[in-house]
């Protein structure tokens, strides 16, 4: 199933233009590199929330601070964030190029978004940014030059396919030319079309060839570097291929540019970066997909019938699938640290497509935490049971959530939670009073269904807790006496967004606890909870 | 990053151990009735007000002090039998039964020991009183075939309160040495019984030693009364072969009362064979010393039976 996004520019595939404006490569000479890269799933509550926004801004600024020019500490990435945080940081960024140009360093911005946008506006979760003077600003920015790459979207149906496919990490070099100054602006969609994302590559198509095409893939001079025209026309073929039979149909990205000067910005140079995998003239021509250990795709190459390729990997063991009209060829590789490793055909075998490796991987950018803590307070639904044996008890409960871990959409949290009560006991008129205390570590499983563009987030699942009861008698001849047993349950909750990643969290609780330390007896008892979580 | 897949591959056999997980504790109301039916430590002691004894203290004091001292000494180590089996969680609960054991005796290898205890109600009072009946049981693990026979045993009937009731306690020293249990601890004694009343004031405690035929001491009565306002009684009958300095005399009754001042009064009878007996009385003050010595021969006679409390 895929998702739809609106464009941001109307441009028009001017692809032709464009490489002849970006034709001729040159190498940056005491360059600086800035990049503000965002990404938000959620776009206020007239959008449903998109699966790989976020996933799509970390593979980008992944490829720009690792593998790039792009110093860690000259890029800023803004995952679900507002737009405040948003301007806040594009500030931020104008003073420092500003700085780097006073002390005579060439400057290049590049800032990416992905996310969605509706009526002129990017949505950052509920708050808005017009593009038009998100535009006007970038174009007025100090750096030399200024990249604008827009993945957006508001909302659509589309068809998604069981898999999930993770940008590889790959090594950019840019150089901008010393004549080249301007403005560039690249859209992955034009103005009346949507761009769309899917399960089967676990991203934007766009945002994913793109970061795909800049780990060498693009790189289609031969020369171990890939431009930005490269990129682009590598990005721009793929996703109109592949969006082509889409329900929503095709998808072309755009350009826009102001540039002053001739010269293309390198952004790749795959010698510098010795690891990753030759693919030889000799090994058949198709899609080598290289899947990670996680089961998603690493790293993709197209190879021609008489050509090779190489691409950037990370040292790791990959499985490698090239999928012919009747089966499967996988195989194993690994590439060592520092090693170029050659593809060899004879390491493959055929497979029916039932084997298909890519099978049952799965997003991990989409995970996602949150803590909460909170206060509950528990009962046991039987009155007997909860005057003089487990008495009703507040608790201080702690949880940590893990979203989009085994399924998108699935809340996996671990939860402990104590407190203590006081409570009496009376055997024959003689009443026994005790302190009652209890720990509860419990674990749920438990689905989600945002609402309100993630505002409010309903909840309902699973829950399996340990239970330690104890209770101490004022009587101090009688021992103390504890219970320790496991108890399933049900959940149900809802978290509401209140600022920034704080959100507000009510939650209720019903469980089933066999008591068996007299005689086997079913009790139950609720719990009902209130706190606050944040989100990392 | 921790794979999903790895995390579902711990998380199987971690959810099937905790299906085949069974409650465990002793987080129990029931037993509470078990505990509390068992006489606490220090519960049948006999109290008599503390206060500081010296050589000129009344002799019937110090002897009061002495024969309290002894009363306390067996009660305790009664109680302490049965007071161990609070501090374990019953091995198996059945209804209106629990078992401790059977344990091994560290102590003495070879023997087993069990406690039981069976909760029934009350044919004399209505519901919820009921009526305990506890006994602590030893095996000999190196005889074949052989049963636990008890050691010792117990009753407690409630009394509109968990905690005060009345009953007895019943300790089997020679059936343990007939059987072959090594009770050197016990010295010659043969048999403890013991009978107790705390539902009300005046609390009472009755205490029968019976020591084996050839101690020289053949056995003791203790009869314990206290009242509310720390006043009490403790009258002793005592059985020996011989009291020194009185030739014929067997049987000594001491009979000691004192108020919750500490001031008290003790009278002694020993029946000689010449028909007399050896009387004595001392009465003695809040500060121990006498106030009143009297005995039948003259010896040390001091003061006058009117200052005695009693």
């Amino acid at each position: 199933m895929s998702r739809t996004r609106r464009h941001l520019t109307r441009a028009g595939p001017r692809v032709g233009l464009f490489l002849a404006l970006l034709l001729t490569p040159a190498l940056a000479s005491a360059e600086r590199r800035f990049a503000l890269v965002a990404g938000n799933d959620a776009g206020g509550p007239d959008t449903r929330p998109l699966l790989f926004a976020s996933q799509d801004a970390r593979r980008f600024h992944a490829v720009l601070t690792q593998l790039g020019g792009v110093a860690p500490s000259d890029a800023d990435l803004l995952v679900n964030r507002r737009a405040e945080e948003f301007l806040r940081s594009f500030a931020s960024f104008e003073s420092r190029i500003a700085d780097a140009q006073r002390h005579g360093e060439r400057t290049v911005f590049i800032v990416y978004y992905s996310g969605h946008a509706k009526d002129g506006d990017l949505r950052l979760g509920d708050s808005r940014l017009g593009f038009s003077a998100l535009k006007a600003r970038l174009a007025a920015a100090p750096a030399d030059i200024r990249v604008g790459i827009f993945d957006s979207c508001h909302s659509g149906i589309v068809t998604r396919s069981k898999g999930a496919r993770r940008a590889p990490a790959f090594e950019i070099e840019a150089a901008g030319s010393q004549e080249t100054r301007g403005l560039v602006l690249l859209s992955s969609a034009s103005a009346d079309e949507e761009a769309q994302e899917s399960d089967e590559i676990g991203g934007s198509y766009f945002s994913q060839y793109l970061v795909s095409g800049l780990r060498g893939d693009a790189d289609r001079s031969r020369d171990r570097r890939v431009t930005l025209s490269e990129a682009y026309a590598y990005a721009y073929a793929r996703t109109v291929a592949d969006t082509a039979e889409s329900a929503a149909g095709a998808q072309h990205p755009t350009f826009s540019f102001d540039l002053k000067g001739n010269a293309d910005l390198v952004l790749t140079d795959l010698t510098s970066r010795r690891e990753g995998l030759y693919v030889p003239t000799s090994a058949p021509a198709g899609t080598y997909y290289f899947i990670d250990g996680s089961g998603f795709i690493a790293a993709e190459v197209v190879k021609p019938a008489d050509a090779d390729r190489q691409i950037a990997l990370p040292a790791g063991r990959y499985r490698v699938r090239r999928r012919l009209a009747d089966r499967l060829r996988i195989g194993e590789i690994r590439v060592a640290e520092g090693q170029l490793l050659t593809l060899d055909e004879s390491r493959l075998r055929d497979a029916p497509f039932s084997d298909d490796p890519v099978k049952g991987g799965r997003r991990d950018s989409d995970v996602r935490l949150s803590l909460s803590l909170g206060a509950t307070v528990q009962a046991f639904f039987d009155a007997p049971t909860r005057d003089s044996l487990f008495p009703p008890t507040g608790l201080v409960s702690a949880e940590l959530q893990v979203h989009n871990f085994f399924r998108r959409g699935w809340l996996w949290a671990l939860d402990v939670a104590g407190g203590s009560a006081g409570g009496q006991v009376t055997r024959l008129d003689t009443p026994l009073p005790f302190r009652f205390s209890e720990f509860t570590a419990g674990m749920s499983l438990a689905t989600e269904w945002p609402l309100w563009g993630n505002r409010l987030v309903p909840y309902a699942g699973l829950r399996l807790a340990y239970l330690l009861l104890s209770r101490k008698f004022e009587d101090r001849t009688i021992p103390d006496q504890f219970l320790s047993t496991f108890s399933p349950g049900l959940v149900a909750g809802v978290r509401y967004r209140l600022w920034g990643e704080f959100a507000a969290l009510a939650r209720a609780r019903a469980h089933y606890l066999l008591y068996s330390v007299d005689e086997n007896r079913s009790l139950g008892y609720w719990e009902l909870s209130a706190g606050v979580s944040y989100d990392f | 990053m921790i794979s999903r897949k790895s995390t579902m591959k711990h998380l199987a056999p971690l959810l099937l151990a905790v299906l085949a997980f069974d409650a465990c504790g002793n987080y129990s109301n029931e037993d509470l009735d078990f505990q509390l039916a068992l006489p606490e430590d220090g519960e049948l002691e006999a109290k008599l007000p503390q206060a500081l004894t010296t050589d000129t203290s009344s002799e019937y004091y110090k002897l009061t002090r002495q024969v309290v001292t002894t009363f306390n000494g067996l009660a305790t180590a009664l109680v302490s039998l049965v007071d161990r089996v609070r501090s374990f969680s019953p091995t198996s609960r059945n209804g209106d039964e629990r078992i401790w054991g059977p344990f091994a005796d560290d102590k003495h290898p070879g023997w087993q020991i069990q406690v039981a205890m069976v909760r029934l109600a009350d044919p004399s009072a209505p519901p919820p009183a009921f009526q305990v009946f506890y006994s602590i049981q030893l095996r000999d693990t190196t005889q074949s075939g052989s049963a636990f026979f008890e050691f010792m045993s117990g009753t407690y009937k409630s009394s509109g309160s968990a905690r005060r009731g009345e009953g007895q306690m019943h300790l089997f020293v020679q059936t343990a040495r007939d059987a072959g249990y090594p009770a050197d601890d016990f010295g010659d004694l043969a048999q403890l019984d013991l009978a107790y009343q705390t539902a009300s004031y005046p609390i009472d405690v009755h205490m029968v030693v019976q020591n084996v035929a050839s101690a020289t001491s053949r056995g003791a009565d203790y009869a314990y009364a206290e009242n509310a306002d720390g006043s009490g009684t403790l009258a002793f009958d005592w059985t020996v072969d011989a009291v020194p300095g009185l030739p014929g005399a067997t049987d000594v009754t001491f009979t000691s009362r004192w108020l919750g001042s500490g001031a008290g009064r003790a009278d002694a009878y020993l029946p000689l064979l010449t028909g007399n007996a050896a009387v004595g009385t001392d009465c003695w003050g809040a500060d121990t010393l006498p106030d009143y010595v009297w005995r039948w021969n003259g010896e040390g006679d001091f003061g006058s039976a009117d200052s005695c409390v009693f």
